[in-house]
């Protein structure tokens, strides 16, 4: 029984210390985004070694099933949530936990999106969150396919406004911008002045777009009724494609050989969209609402480039405008249902950018 | 007329003139990045560029525009386009 006493005692004696005791709570690194890894440290802690640590990473306070390790991949389920990790400290004497800081992950950035940025070199949070928004918003609307060419203008200079969004290369074979003659850049798009301005976009009909399924889109933030062409191209003997107003009339054409007239609207400012679908039917759409109807018949398709700006009377520019513009497009025809839901997802990302009409 | 000379009214309103062979040295250049110069004639066929280009040149090959003389710029008429 004494030895006994005594092997208790120097027992005790042994292993008498201090159990953990946080002083410098866990802090958690990395991009708190959906798909990016985060990191827990430990933190710093006080009491007798040997000390070791466990994880438990935490979905608003409650446990993350096999979520233990010092690393946790952010999920779709983590998005907009409060995310901490709980660090356990144990040594021979006991054991203590403290929580690490709570971050508020956001969703991942769309992969096109992304490249957009990359190359435009958009660093502006809330530009890039426009980008991205307008990217998942034309794919969940099923429009995003039908886009050749998706010119954002954010940025502010010639060398961000150049960029396609539906494939950000700087080649002519991916449809980027050039700009010629006077143009003013800034966080509200591109303004052309009206004099010798305008935007090279590589697109040619007969190349690049379908015979009887073509649209043309133009969001213009000013408001002129005299001659100008937002955008288009020409040819004696091929069709037009056109966005353009005259002596306060509307003119439009996609794919036909001439225009029969004009629609009145007014104001030439917002999101014209002007779209074939068929042989014999072009539509025309203004801020998402069916403005025009016409029944003619699609052409042999022009063999010159498509212009911004201006229209390309067979590769030269004419009909200067001075209209800013926030946003273009050029792609397959688009039905009422989609024109609509472009004109939405358009006007929600000029909106985030408060440069909307 | 100069550049620094203009109002910001007359930049609405005034152009750059060019000789025929300044046109010809700045087709196909860079007057700013990804920005080209792009001369014109005006009503009276004279070539011109815009004071944009003048004012955002910093192609040190070519700031010589910055010094060109200034004319009130009278457009050529703008037909539609489909009587061009």
């Amino acid at each position: 029984m004494i030895g006994y006493g005594n092997s208790v005692f120097l027992r005790r004696n042994f292993e008498a210390g201090l159990p953990p005791v946080n002083t410098v709570a866990p802090a958690i690194t990395g991009t708190a985004q959906e798909g990016q890894i985060l990191t827990s440290s430990t933190g710093t802690w006080t009491g007798t070694p040997t000390i070791t640590f466990a994880y438990q990473w935490k979905r608003n306070g409650s446990n993350i099933l096999s979520a233990t390790n010092s690393t946790y991949t952010l999920v779709t389920a983590d998005v907009s949530q409060s995310i901490k990790c709980t660090v356990t400290a144990t040594n021979g004497i006991g054991n203590a936990s403290a929580d690490s800081n709570s971050v508020t992950p956001i969703a991942a950035v769309d992969p096109d999106a992304q490249a957009f940025i990359t190359a435009a070199a958009i660093t502006d949070p809330t530009q890039q969150a426009a980008i991205n928004t307008l990217v998942v918003d034309l794919k969940g609307y099923n429009v995003w396919t039908k886009m050749k060419a998706l010119y954002p203008f954010v940025g502010g200079t010639a060398t961000t406004h150049k960029f396609n969004l539906k494939n950000p290369l700087d080649t002519n074979a991916a449809f980027r911008l050039v700009f010629s003659g006077g143009w003013t850049h800034s966080a509200n798009g591109a303004t052309p002045n009206g004099t010798n301005a305008y935007a090279d976009t590589f697109i040619i009909p007969n190349t690049n777009l379908s015979l009887d399924s073509t649209h043309l889109s133009y969001y213009s933030r000013t408001n002129i009724t005299g001659p100008q062409v937002d955008m288009g191209v020409t040819e004696t003997s091929a069709a037009c494609y056109l966005l353009y107003n005259y002596n306060n009339l509307a003119f439009k054409a996609i794919n036909r050989l001439e225009a029969a007239g004009g629609s009145t609207y007014t104001p030439t400012n917002g999101f014209l969209i002007g779209s074939r679908n068929s042989s014999t039917t072009e539509k025309y759409y203004h801020k998402g609402t069916l403005i025009n109807t016409l029944t003619i018949i699609s052409y042999a398709k022009s063999t010159y480039k498509m212009f911004l700006g201006a229209y390309s009377n067979a590769n030269t520019a004419s009909g200067y405008s001075s209209k800013q513009t926030a946003f273009a497009s050029i792609g397959d025809g688009l039905s009422d249902t989609e024109a609509a839901n472009f004109y939405t997802a358009v006007q929600a990302f000029q909106t985030t950018l408060s440069r909307q009409i | 007329m100069k550049l620094t000379q203009l109002t910001i009214e007359q930049k609405l309103t005034y152009v750059g003139l060019l000789t025929e062979l300044q046109k010809d040295e700045l087709l196909g250049q860079w007057y700013a990045p990804d920005s080209y110069f792009n001369p014109i004639q005006d009503l009276n066929n004279n070539w011109i560029i815009s004071v944009e280009e003048m004012e955002q040149c910093v192609n040190p090959d070519y700031l010589w525009v910055k010094d060109l003389d200034l004319i009130p710029y009278e457009p050529k008429p703008t037909p539609p386009p489909f009587e061009a």
